[in-house]
């Protein structure tokens, strides 16, 4: 039965959901374009360098929180409205209808995340190889330099000198930053399933009830998890003078593990709330 | 053989009790009312029976099993208002209900579709609300269920829709099947009723066999109704 849900689910979500992130798709195309141009080679380009570049950041963030509501009323829509008297009335366990939610919501925000994290990647590469083209390795070199970075040139290549900003080598970098965006959606998505099925327990203004508990779980996600990874590492942190390859060392895996640890609490409630047979009025 | 059972239920929602100490047994083949003014409790106890709320305490049992999956599987359920997705077309429905309950008979909900000439094709907010009332009709009376729950299934549509619906309800179910209907519209239904069960301000005034009850009391069912529920 819950390949069956699984199958509704995704064919519900699918429609919005391949569009919003074709959008994303198109929104890299496009900036790949504009960067492949000699727009921004004169200095009176820079505002308008700025203004795409917060355009591109607030069209990121947009996404990815249009995503998240989308799969939040879809939640609440089709198991506590009008919908909910079907749904819940299937031969299915309230688990199964549970998981199909979790499975098809968590491929649709990690699709995203990882389209988001190969977006500002691919953007990078395309204004970095357009800054070597147009002003020479040796610019690009000093421009290191003058960050205060070992010579790249006497590097014994761009992995090492990666590893020295970054503490990783870049592709291990990158899949810590895909493991903490993943382990990050699991527990987002999570807040938004059990403030709902949490607001589904109060006797009146359930949606309201539900935005507050949301509010609630993701200051407080942040204030622990703040707390989890900054308190332990702070004096490591202010005496380096490596501020950003010590933050990358101490800081990204205990971010993955405190949020395993979030999304593992959130899981757990949420099932047990969905288990406890939610009363549809 | 006992089909529902009902022992000591109640739901409280605060400080009000919407149904009070219910015990109820329902047997198989019947055709039952389940009479009652606004706000009685009648959807209470539907919901309590197919689920979708919880017992503040009290027990259900359907075919002996407390309420769950294969109770879900035995009962076909109508509520009272619509609960298919608007954007859904009649023919994905129809492949949603076969998909999910084994007991769905899609030829019997298509040839019930062509008689009333609803296109399968068309989205369901397309329709009419006489028409999706139909519609939600059609698939719940298309399953061959045990107990069919129907919610006021003839309020708000016009009397030949009434005279459709009830002969849908009729035609359709099982010998053995029980249907359980739920309404403050008494006259329209008193005919086919085989049983009633009054229910006043969440408690059980009345189960009796109509029969029995208009040979007592010498009343049609929609009078003693209307003595039993005087304002």
């Amino acid at each position: 039965m819950l390949r069956k849900l699984l199958k509704y689910e995704w064919k519900a979500t699918g429609k919005v959901l391949c569009l919003v992130n074709l959008a994303l798709v198109l929104i890299t195309l496009v900036g790949c374009c504009i960067l492949s141009t000699d727009i921004f080679d004169n200095e009176d380009a820079l505002p308008l360098a700025l203004l795409l570049i917060t355009l591109y950041t607030l069209s990121l963030a947009a996404i990815g929180i249009i995503t998240l509501i989308y799969l939040f009323l879809r939640f609440y829509r089709n198991l506590f409205t009008a919908e909910g008297y079907l749904m819940h009335t299937l031969p299915v366990t309230p688990g199964q209808l549970f998981h199909s939610k979790l499975i098809v919501g968590y491929f649709w925000v990690c699709l995203n995340s990882i389209l988001g994290i190969a977006s500002a990647t691919l953007l990078s590469f395309a204004a970095a190889y357009h800054f070597v083209s147009t002003h020479g390795i040796e610019i690009a070199d000093q421009f290191i330099l003058e960050m205060g970075m070992t010579d790249p040139s006497s590097a014994q290549d761009w992995s090492v000198w990666f590893q020295e900003f970054f503490y990783y080598p870049p592709l291990q970098f990158l899949l810590m930053i895909l493991i903490l965006q993943l382990v990050c959606n699991f527990s987002s998505l999570l807040t938004g399933y059990m403030s709902i099925l949490l607001g589904q327990l109060v006797e009146k203004y359930k949606q309201a009830a539900s935005f507050g508990f949301y509010i609630l779980f993701y200051v407080a996600n942040q204030i622990v998890s703040s707390a989890i990874i900054l308190i332990p590492c702070m004096r490591t942190l202010l005496a380096t003078d490596h501020f950003m390859k010590e933050y990358a060392r101490l800081l990204i895996p205990l971010a993955i593990v405190s949020q395993i640890i979030i999304g593992i609490i959130f899981y757990t409630a949420s099932l047990l709330l969905m288990r406890k047979k939610v009363n549809l009025d | 053989m006992t089909l529902l059972e009902c022992k000591e239920l109640t739901k409280t929602y605060g400080s009000f009790s919407a149904l009070s100490n219910i015990n109820l047994q329902i047997e198989s083949g019947h055709i039952i009312g389940l009479l009652g003014p606004n706000g009685s409790g009648k959807t209470t106890l539907i919901k309590l029976i197919t689920g979708l709320l919880a017992p503040t305490s009290g027990t259900i049992y359907i075919q002996e099993e407390p309420v769950g999956i294969a109770s879900k599987n035995l009962i076909s359920y109508l509520p009272d208002h619509t609960y298919l997705s608007e954007h859904m077309r009649v023919q994905d429905m129809i492949r949603f209900f076969e998909d999910f309950y084994e007991n769905f008979d899609s030829e019997r909900a298509y040839d019930m579709l062509e008689k009333l000439k609803i296109d399968p094709r068309h989205r369901f907010k397309t329709f009419s609300k006489d028409t999706k009332e139909k519609v939600q009709l059609i698939l719940v009376m298309s399953r061959r269920a045990g107990l069919y729950i129907l919610d006021e299934p003839i309020a708000g549509v016009d009397p030949a829709a009434r005279d459709y619906i009830l002969q849908t309800i009729l035609s359709n179910c099982n010998e053995d099947a029980t249907i359980l209907i739920s309404t403050h519209l008494i006259s329209d239904i008193e005919n086919i009723l085989d049983e009633v069960i009054f229910i006043q301000n969440g408690r059980l005034h009345t189960h009796a066999s109509v029969d029995d009850l208009r040979q007592k009391d010498r009343k049609s069912i929609d009078t003693l109704f209307r003595e039993v529920f005087k304002c």
